[in-house]
This record gives C-alpha cells, structure tokens and sequence, in this order.
C-alpha cells in the first residue's frame, strides 16, 4: 500500500502541474483561429473532466495494486486527455461543441422571450415617458493630493429617444468626467459624490459593478477620443468586436449556431440515404454480373450489359451528389461554431460602419488601419449591439478634416438606422450645429445653459455661451484681434465663490459673488443658471447690462 | 543587379538547353504574381491598358498584395534581427542539450540501468579517455558521455518545471496585484517580497528536512524561489498597461474582470516576461547543478552537479571526470543565455540603441 503522505505529496505537486496545462490549453485556445476555438465554458470543463479521470484512476491504482506511481501519471494523464479533446474536436465533428450548443439551446427560447418581453415593456415605458437618460445633480469630485477636484457638481439633463444631446464647453469643465460618471468608469482618486443616473427608470449609481456590466457595450457604449489608443494594439480588429458579442450576446449566439445544427442534421440524413442507395446499386450490379458469368461466357446477353450501364450511369450521378453534399456539410459545419457566427456578424456590422472589404479587415491589427478606419472599427464595436445610448466622446478630434466629416456623416446615418440617442461631448459649436437636436453648454462643473439648438445660437443668454459663439472665428470677415472671453479657467480645487463665471463676466452684478445662480426655466424646455434673468433680481439687472465692465486677460 | 551580371544570367549561353524552360518559368512566375482571384484574361487586359495608358493608375488588388509582401518581409525582418552569430551558437548549443535531453537512448550506447547504478562506491573505477569511452570512465567504470547525456535529461526536467511553477504563479500573483490595486497589492505584494528573502537553496534545505529527499521538492523550492521577479516584472508592466485607454475601452465594451486582466493586460505585458524566462532557465540550470553538488539530488538520478561533487575526491587523478560535466553545465546554461540575449534584442529593440 501506498502511504497517504506520499499520495497528498504526490496530489499537491500534480496539481501545480494541472494549473500550468489548464493555463497552456486556454492560450493555445486564444491563438488559434475562430472556426476552431472552443468556447470558455466547454474548456473548463473539459479541464475538469480530464482532471477528475486522471486523479480517478492514479488514486484507484495506488489502493488497488499498491504501486507508487510518479507524479508524472496524473499530469501526463491529464495533458493526454486535454489534448485529445482539442484533436476530437479538431478532426471528428467537433461533437462535443455540438453537445454542448443543443445543451444550451434547451432553455434559450423561455430565455430568449424573457429578453424579449424585458424589452417591449422598457420600449412601451420609453413611448410614455419619452425620457431614455435622466441625470439629476450628478456631483463628482477627485480627492487629489492638493485637495479636492470639484470637477462636476450638480449637473442634470435629460436625453430623449431617438435624439442627439450635446455637450460643449471649454476643456477642463468636467464634460469627459460626467460622460465617465454615467458609466461609472471613473478612476480611483475620482469618486462618484451624490446624485442620480436613471436610466429608463434604473438607478445606474445604486448598481453593482456586475450589474453595471451588463449596460455597458449592450444599452449604453462609448467611443472614446483617441483611436489610435483605444484600440487594444495586440488583438486583431475581428477579435475585440465578437468580444462584445461573447460578452452580451451568447444566447443568441447559441440560439444561431443551433439553427445551424439542425442543418447539419438535414444534410447528414441525406449523405446517409445517399449512401444506402450506392451500396443497393452496387449489390444489384454484382449480381448480374455473378448470374452472367454462372450462365455462359461465350453468349453475350445485350439487355443484361445495357441494365448495367444504366445501373453505373446512376451511379456516377449519385458519387458526384454525394461530393457536393459532402462540401456543403463541412461547410456548415464550419459555421455552426459560436465563434465563427459572431466573426459573421462582425462582418455586418463591419460592413455598415463603411468598410468596404470586412472579411479582410477583421483579421488585421489596429496599427495596420488608418485613424479614419480606426475610429469606424470603434463605432462598430459601440454599435455591435444596438445600443439605446452612444456616449461619443470627442469622437473627431483625433482625425483631420475630411475624415471628421465623412465620420460625423457616418455617425448620422447610423443613429437613423439604428435608432440611439447620441451624447455628443465636443468643444466644436461648428460640430454641434451639424449634429445635435439640443445642446447643454458646460462651465466648471456646471450646465449653464440648456435648450434647443437653434435658439442658443440665434439668442444665448448666458454670457459665457455668448462669448463662445463670438469666439468662432470666422472666414468671411478679416479681423486684426479674435475675439475671446476674457480671464483664466477656474481652478477647481479652489473655484470662485456665487456663480464660478463671475470673475470673468462682463455683466456681474451683486449677487454674483456671492450667490450660486439656478436654473431657469426661460421657455418651456430651455434652461439658463443665471442671475440676469432671476425675476429676483429683475431692478439692479438694468444697471450691469448699461455698464459692461472691462476685464484685464491674464496670462498664466 | 548588375547590367552584365544580368545579361549574362539570363543569356542563352548560360542556361543552354534549359533557356527555353526558364523564359517560361519566369514568364509563369511574373503572371502569377499579378494574376488574381477570379480574374479572367479580358479582364486582366484591360488592366494591362490602364496601367499602360491612365498616368498614376494602380489596380486595388496590387495595394493587398503589397501589404500582405510587406507584412511578410516584417516577420522576415525579426527573423533577421534574431539570427545574429552569437544567437545562432545559442541555438546550436540548446539543439545539442535538447537531443541529449530528449533522445538519450539514440545520443548514447549504453542504458540507463548500465549508467546510473554505483557497483562500489568505495572502489571507483576511473580510466583515462580511449576509443571505447571516448570522454573516459568514471565512478562505477561507466562511461562519462553517456552519462552526461543521460543527466541532462534530468537536469533540464527540473528546471522547466521549475520555471513554469514560477511563471505561472507569478503572472497571476503580479497581474491580479497590479490591476486590484490597495490593500489586496500590498498583501499580495508583501507575500511575494517574503519569498525574496528566501534563497532556494535554503527553502530546498527546508523541503528535503521536511519531506525527504526527492525530485520535485527541488523542483518547487526552486520554483518558488523564482516567483518574485516574475510577480514583479509583471506587476510593472501591467500597471503601465492599466493606465492605458484601450481597458478603459474595454471596459465600456463591457468585459468583465477577468478578461480585462487576462485578455487585454497580459497580452501586452509578455515581452519582459518572455525575455525573463529564457535568462530563468539559464539559472535554474544552473542551481539545479549546484544543489546536486551539494547532495541535494536522489542517488538513482544522474546529475551535473552530482557527478563533479563525486570526482572531486580524484581531482588530480582523473581530471576529465569533473571536467565534462562542466563543460555540458556551461552548454546549457550559455545556449539560455544567448537566446534571452538574442529574444531581448529583438523584441526590445530600444534596448539596443542605448
């Protein structure tokens, strides 16, 4: 008999050796190509299975025969049969993959229905409350060093179905940090403060960071500035867009890769008859053959050689159904892996976003494309799954100007056919009188303004946004000095008591410094946060709007 | 290529009977080259119009096939980079130790049972080299090159093994650290600086007093030994990778954890840790030998360290015993070496310029 202190050893030390094959077996998974990848799930357990069969039958043998067999016989046991699942898979139909999607596809379509119904009743709570995202005081702060960030207090809009929101202001005025804020992918020294982020009803900030996943890349994605970084540069175009799928959408994956199944089925039932009827032919042939040449050889029987003409003509006929079958069956036998079904869906979304040849582009790196390709292979990751909400930030900074307009037509069409609202975060008003249905203009932390877009660009109110209007510089006229809003951007550790515009605007008056300014509602669904238009203040406003202060530019 | 060279390579003279063989070859060869998929000849003749005729034309399909030339001719260049004369002497030295490692029965004439077995210890046999015994004989008359063949097999064993114990714990002890962050990096990172302290040598001490005296206790002392520059390594280039956009891209994408660490991160962060492994093995190999010179080492396995430890006794009298070995350990450990020179170079190429 074998001591239990030298099977423990033998157990322990096997099992740092099964972690290493468990961690070879999924890279040799992640490298080689999507027709022939198993999926995670089916891995681990085929990990297991070979786990629990080698240790199964080493620990047997020591309580049976006695035999102190080495550590090697689990481990060599186990990458035995690991590897034999990779080579069953590989050559022979892939049987197990096809188990496991007829497995899954057992209580997809209650699942599926499930989704559906989730669905339809959100769409119906949209068609009556007509509001997709609600933000109410949304208050972010960074707890820096120095102090701490006010970087975005107080901030509410709303978003509609079917519209595009969008976000200007200087840099530095916390649009990024709210648009980080509404995915909750803010960064450690950054902190969420107090606030809420409804969206269809859902309190986002309430959720866990699991829940929280399964909104991010399905209901509400981001693109992000820079395309050039936000592309991972060691995984191929084709890869990180069926990651979204595996993320969000496997069982629907599944449910494709079933149709497929029953497909195979089909064809496989067929190649069988076909088979049958060969053999029977062949049979029937042989015979004759046997009865001519029991009969006499020297007579020759003109009707039994032309029955087996015929018979061989079929024959023939039936050989070449059979080879087309055949080819048709690997074929579909090819696509019915999850994987390769998400790579063909790739290719459509690919394809939409404006790439002409996809199945070529899908296998190329991030550094091979161009930055305009790029950031179209970044839309088509945000839009894998028709999303509600599309949060773009900066989307055309990166990119020169005939590319920024073939992408802003792109991202036009798009939110027409796939029906999301777009948060569109710029500092280009020319950008934004393009796009957008409303605008929301940003200062420090606050919205200061926030209404349809053409009455902020026919009469802003504020004077912050008027000062921004002026500032376009424009082509028609030739001026010596552009104009500019006078002053320095607030320091955010130590912002300007009152209103945070005060120290910088030509209309300040008493209650500025010392009085934070609240929205106001000028017209059904157009906001403005300041004093000069507070009924309260409505007799000292004359005064600072006759005198227009002059204010030095700092240069800092 | 030159004018005359040109003329003269491809000269009726020069080819003979076969000049009419190689027009057409070459002829095939240039259609091939630009003859594409589903191309018919009408086709491929208008092609040949435009490109004669429209200034500046360039048919789409020569753009891929450039791209997928110059994708070719990069991968040819890393393959350049790394055939330096010093990278090649290291794979030819690793060629050698893995024939020796892998295939000891064919390399050498004689068993393992012929090798390994001491007759008498107090009686040994040492010969000076003949044509039988071309390295000479030691211990127990066996001969030396067989047995140094047949311990390289061991010696390598416990060396892969140790390294990949090391690598894997360690990528996922620094990357988990990296990308937790807190008080989960600095446990972890406190449990990895324990392990520094540690020298293998004294944890195989440890082991065998505990456990006996058996293989895989060296094979884990060494292993863990091992952990800290991996965890590290991979703690360092994981932070730097983390800071990057493309996770927070990832995230938005909506990957969790899991994927965002063993899927994004890792894959970036390799090249130090595969340059690490190579110079590892190197060391392993290395203090594999020097724990079985010490007497840390099973007496039915043949080892480097092992051997010298046992012809040290006869040092004067039979130098070519401890000899041998020693030269096998530096094949080994220089053939490592060399190919983690060679892997550095190519892999971080701004290491060079410096």
């Amino acid at each position: 008999m074998a001591s239990i202190n030298d099977i423990i050893d033998n157990i322990i030390f096997s099992g740092l050796i099964v972690l290493i094959s468990i961690f070879l077996s999924r890279l040799i998974n992640s490298v080689i190509s999507s027709n022939k990848r198993v999926p995670s799930r089916i891995l681990w357990k085929s990990n297991l299975i070979a786990m629990a069969i080698s240790y199964g039958i080493w620990i047997l043998q020591t309580f049976i025969f006695g035999l102190i067999l080495d550590f090697f016989v689990p481990m060599t046991l186990h990458v035995i049969l690991v590897g034999l699942f990779f080579g069953v898979n590989w050559f022979f139909g892939k049987k197990i993959i096809k188990n496991e999607i007829k497995r899954s596809l057992i209580g997809l379509e209650e699942r599926l229905k499930e989704k559906e119904k989730l669905r339809r009743e959100m769409d119906q709570k949209l068609k009556e409350e007509k509001v997709l995202l609600d933000v109410q005081d949304l208050i972010t702060y960074f707890y820096t060093e120095e102090g701490i960030v006010k970087a975005v207090e107080g901030v509410t809009f709303q978003i509609y179905e079917d519209e595009v929101l969008g976000l200007v202001g200087e840099t530095g005025c916390g649009k990024s940090v709210t648009a980080l804020s509404i995915l909750q992918l803010i960064r450690p020294p950054g902190e969420i403060v107090g606030g809420k982020v409804l969206f269809q009803g859902l309190d986002l900030l309430k959720k866990t960071s699991e829940e929280i996943q399964k909104f991010r890349g399905n209901q509400i994605t981001m693109i992000f500035q820079d395309p050039l970084n936000s592309l991972n540069p060691v995984m191929k175009v084709g890869n990180q867009i069926i990651e979204v799928y595996l993320n969000h959408k496997m069982d629907e994956l599944y449910g494709e890769a079933g149709q497929l199944t029953e497909e195979i089925d089909f064809i496989r039932s067929n190649l069988d008859l076909k088979k049958t009827l060969i053999n029977q032919l062949k049979e029937s042939i042989t015979e004759i053959k046997d009865q001519m040449e029991d009969t006499n050889e020297q007579i020759i029987d003109k009707k039994s050689l032309e029955i087996i003409q015929q018979k061989e003509d079929e024959l023939s006929v039936l050989f070449k159904e059979t080879k087309g079958l055949k080819k048709e069956y690997n074929e579909v036998k090819a696509k019915s892996n999850i994987f390769s079904v998400a790579r063909k869906w790739a290719a459509e979304i690919v394809k939409d976003v404006g790439i002409a040849d996809p199945e070529r582009i899908l296998d190329r790196y991030p550094h091979e494309l161009s930055g305009g390709m790029r950031q179209r292979v970044m839309i088509a990751i945000a839009l894998a799954c028709s999303p509600k909400l599309l949060i773009a930030d900066e989307p055309t900074t990166a990119l020169d100007v005939t590319i920024q307009s073939q992408i802003l037509q792109l991202m036009k069409q798009l939110q027409k056919e796939y029906k999301t609202s777009i948060l569109m975060i710029t500092h280009d008003l020319g950008l934004i009188s393009e796009l957008c249905d409303r605008v929301a203009v940003m200062y420090s932390g606050y919205i200061v303004e926030y209404g349809s877009i053409f009455k902020l660009f026919k009469t802003p109110l504020h004077p912050y946004t008027n000062g921004l209007i002026r500032a376009i510089p424009r082509v028609e006229k030739r001026v010596d000095d552009l104009a500019i809003i006078p002053g320095m951007v607030p320091n955010l550790i130590y912002p300007p008591s009152g209103c945070r515009f005060h120290p910088r605007c030509e209309y300040c008056f008493e209650p500025c410094p010392t009085n934070n300014p609240k929205q106001i509602e000028t017209e059904p669904g157009y906001f403005v946060a300041c004093h000069l238009y507070d009924p309260k203040y409505k007799d000292m406003t004359k005064n600072a709007i006759e005198n227009p202060k002059k204010i030095k530019q700092e240069v800092g | 290529m030159n004018e005359k060279i040109k003329r003269t390579v491809f000269s009726r003279q020069f080819w003979g009977k076969n000049y009419d063989k190689m027009k057409l070859f070459r002829k095939k060869q240039f259609e091939n080259t630009i003859k594409m998929e589903g191309d018919t000849r009408k086709e491929r003749f208008v092609r040949y119009l435009k490109f004669f005729f429209l200034p500046c034309f360039r048919a789409s399909e020569i753009n891929r096939v450039e791209f997928e030339i110059g994708k070719i001719k990069s991968k040819r260049t890393f393959f350049r980079r790394f055939l330096t004369p010093l990278t090649i002497l290291g794979v030819i030295c690793l060629l050698f130790i893995f024939w020796c490692a892998v295939f000891p029965n064919w390399a050498s004439k004689y068993t393992f049972e012929e090798i390994a077995v001491w007759v008498n210890i107090y009686d040994p046999a040492y010969d000076t080299p003949s044509l039988k015994h071309p390295l000479g004989t030691g211990g127990s008359a066996w001969d030396i090159l067989a047995r140094n063949i047949w311990s390289s097999r061991f010696s390598l064993q416990i060396s892969f093994l140790a390294v990949a114990i090391a690598f894997v714990i360690g990528i996922l002890l620094g990357i988990i650290s990296a990308y937790a962050g807190g008080w989960v990096d600095n446990i972890l990172m406190r449990v990895v600086d324990a392990f520094v302290v540690f020298p293998a040598l004294i944890l195989a001490f440890l082991f065998i007093a505990i456990w006996g005296n058996k293989l895989q206790y060296i094979m884990i002392a060494l292993g863990l030994s091992g952990i800290p520059a991996y965890a590290r390594i991979a703690r360092a280039s994981a932070l730097q990778e983390k800071s990057k956009l493309y996770v927070d891209a990832g995230k938005a994408a909506g990957a969790s954890r899991f994927k965002i660490m063993f899927k994004h991160i890792l894959p970036n962060a390799w090249t130090p840790l595969i340059v690490r492994v190579t110079f590892h093995l190197a060391v392993a190999t290395l203090s594999v030998a020097g724990l079985s010179f010490l007497g840390f080492a099973v007496s039915d396995v043949p080892t480097w360290g092992w051997d010298i430890n046992a012809a040290r006794s006869h040092m004067y009298r039979a130098p070519w015993a401890m000899v041998w070995p020693g030269v096998w350990i530096t094949i080994a450990a220089l053939g490592f070496q060399l190919i983690g020179d060679g892997l550095r170079d190519v892999l971080d190429p701004k290491l060079k310029l410096l």
